[in-house]
């Protein structure tokens, strides 16, 4: 993720207050056509968790400000690179939420708020399989052939002999293959909700959603690894760290 | 519970936390406009199902179309996204500022909501932009939609 690789020349709109509200400031109009401005906000993005760790290492007491400087500066940079033609925002919600959680200014809420995370986490794939139930996608056998032709349609049309086009066409015209495969994200993706009660699955669905950005790739040709960094709060070690957060020790400033 | 001990702890947290849930569930039932950083996750939850034609688009690069299985997602998206998104963005931009942001955020100035840019600036830097992208000395770009018939199992180019 570089502004310099984009070199926007025009920015394409959402639906989204927030990002109306943003656009007062003019600053995806002026990243247009600017490359210094560009590699400069790529250098302030890619700089700033650097300056929080510096600065969490002088001073713990202080190290918030840095923190609140790098939720401006990601939420700029980010409200800025989904403007232009690259992809959605919402592959990149771990960069605009994660700096939250080094705001804190005690190690208890620090972990609360990693927990937090890790509940967001859990209701952003949730979700994505209620919406698939709500709307009516995991209720219809060619709704997966339906996504893939939508999905690949240049890639069928002008690389018919490759293996994944292959592959891809082989998918849509055995539809119930395709269906079931659908149907089996979607159940990925509803077995998150078992985290909402338990954190000794915690492992299973790290490895699920591991599993689930591969086949995303494979098959779909979606490389959404930006969302990654939500799995932290998952992870064993922390795991164990966030079920004792209420007995652990305030950090002595 | 979560929320009990983030209230016992940090009652400013708290209330961020608690806002933040009620907004996204709000925005769920309704199914509009989002606020940031609250999102609909659907991922191709509403039924999309085979059609019997598909417009794409054929970029050809100094005479040679473009294909796709010689690029990666992350190198394809960057190719294709901004001829799509070009050929929308001006009845996109314009619709999203004569119906929403005008009337909500009470602006008469588009100046920062719809682009200023034309086709001739764009094919010059899409010209160049590809010219980075793929390493090489680019004369000519042409981009053509072209229509395919999708029989059920293979798709056929529509004449025209």
């Amino acid at each position: 993720m570089l502004l310099f690789q984009l070199q926007p020349s025009f920015f394409y709109n959402r639906e989204d207050i927030f990002t109306w509200v943003f656009m007062q400031t003019g600053l995806h109009k002026w990243l247009l056509n600017n490359k210094t401005g560009c590699i400069l906000f790529d250098v302030l993005f890619y700089t700033t968790p650097a300056i929080y760790l510096l600065h969490f290492r002088a001073s713990r007491r202080t190290a918030y400000v840095s923190a609140m400087w790098m939720l401006i500066v990601n939420w700029a940079y980010v409200q800025c690179y989904t403007l232009y033609p690259s992809n959605s925002i919402e592959g990149h919600i771990a960069w605009l939420l994660f700096p939250l959680v080094f705001i804190a200014r005690k190690d208890k809420t620090f972990w609360l708020l990693l927990d937090g995370l890790r509940y967001f986490f859990l209701f952003f794939f949730a979700s994505a399989g209620l919406w698939k139930l709500r709307q009516g996608g995991a209720f219809d056998h060619l709704q997966m052939s339906g996504v893939l032709l939508y999905q690949h349609s240049q890639l069928l049309t002008n690389s018919p002999g490759y293996w994944q086009s292959k592959f891809i066409m082989w998918l849509v015209q055995h539809a119930w293959v395709s269906y079931i495969l659908y149907l089996l994200a979607t159940l990925v993706e509803l077995s998150f909700i078992t985290g909402f009660f338990t954190k000794k699955f915690d492992r299973v669905l790290v490895a699920l959603f591991i599993l689930f950005l591969i086949f995303d790739n494979l098959v779909m040709r979606i490389p959404y690894y930006e969302v990654l960094p939500l799995l932290l709060p998952l992870l064993p070690g922390t795991g164990k760290t966030n079920s004792d957060a209420t007995l652990a020790p305030e950090p002595t400033i | 519970m979560y929320l009990k001990r983030l209230y016992a702890a940090n009652k400013w947290w708290f209330a961020i936390i608690t806002l933040f849930i009620i907004i996204q569930l709000a925005m769920d039932i309704r199914q509009d406009i989002m606020l940031s950083p609250v999102y609909h996750y659907g991922m191709y939850s509403e039924v999309i199902e085979p059609e019997n034609e598909y417009t794409v688009n054929e970029i050809a690069v100094n005479g040679i179309i473009l294909q796709t299985k010689d690029f990666s997602p992350y190198q394809w998206d960057k190719i294709s996204f901004p001829v799509k998104l070009f050929q929308n963005q001006q009845s996109w931009d314009s619709f999203v500022w004569n119906t929403e942001v005008k009337r909500l955020l009470k602006l008469s100035d588009s100046a920062k909501y719809i682009n200023a840019i034309t086709q001739q600036e764009f094919n010059e830097w899409y010209r160049n932009y590809l010219s980075i992208m793929l390493h090489t000395k680019i004369d000519s770009v042409n981009i053509k939609p072209v229509t395919y018939m999708f029989n059920g199992t293979t798709f056929i180019k529509k004449p025209g």
